[in-house]
């Protein structure tokens, strides 16, 4: 494990109740993996299960942990935004108590522009998928 | 070259998803963001991953992909320039 849930918020610019990962579970430079409990007092919950605008903040937040840890020596609080997300697949959503594992994969690198793809699972049940581009605080890696 | 413009017009428009474009509407010299073809500064990372993925040739950092992510013309100018050296 590389973040607790008791250290996300150092890595990542949201608050509760809009966190939606627990830990940083692995880090490389091309990949990062968070896992997520779904609990029964989450504010995107309905019917018990939780809608899908919180997926793709599991993975904004997914991703920015992961770019929060390798760029921690950084100055200045974590901070970033969406600027897209395209090829989104939805392919069902987890319900409370379910544990999302999420996996981001860095596809390209732009000084602080980032291309990334997102996948969360529930065990091995693909759950979404999706392209998101993220802006936000980095070093330009190859300069 | 000609072909290598072509073939990059239709690579962005394809991942891109420029609906409403052809490939016949971009200029090979138009610029490629704001008035030219309306791309964003956020679009560049597609052009990046087009470079990278379909024509083997990657931008090392963005003080050269300003020089290179201008027109159809100079990216297919660096395309051909870095895969002979290759």
């Amino acid at each position: 494990m590389k973040i607790s849930k008791e250290n996300i918020k150092l890595f990542i610019p949201q608050r509760e109740p809009f966190i939606m990962i627990d830990n940083l579970i692995e880090v490389s430079e091309d990949r990062f993996v968070t896992d997520f409990k779904v609990s029964f007092d989450n504010i995107f919950l309905e019917r018990a299960v939780l809608r899908e605008f919180a997926l793709l903040e599991n993975i904004a937040q997914s991703s920015a942990a992961g770019l929060g840890f390798l760029n921690k020596d950084l100055l200045g609080l974590p901070d970033g935004f969406i600027g897209g997300i395209s090829n989104l697949v939805l392919y069902d959503l987890p319900r409370v108590n379910d544990c999302l594992h999420t996996v981001v994969t860095k596809l390209t690198q732009l000084g602080n522009m980032y291309l990334l793809k997102g996948e969360s699972y529930v065990a091995d049940k693909k759950l979404v998928e999706c392209k998101l581009k993220l802006v936000g605080m980095a070093r330009d890696s190859n300069e | 070259m000609e072909e290598l413009t072509n073939t990059l017009k239709n690579q962005i428009i394809e991942e891109l998803n420029l609906e409403d474009i052809r490939a016949e509407d971009i200029e090979n010299d138009a610029p490629l963001f704001g008035d030219g073809l309306g791309l964003d500064s956020i679009d560049a990372l597609e052009l990046v991953v087009i470079m990278e993925n379909y024509h083997g040739v990657k931008i090392p950092n963005s003080a050269i992909g300003k020089e290179v992510l201008v027109s159809i013309n100079s990216m297919a100018e660096y395309i051909m320039q870095h895969q002979s050296e290759s």
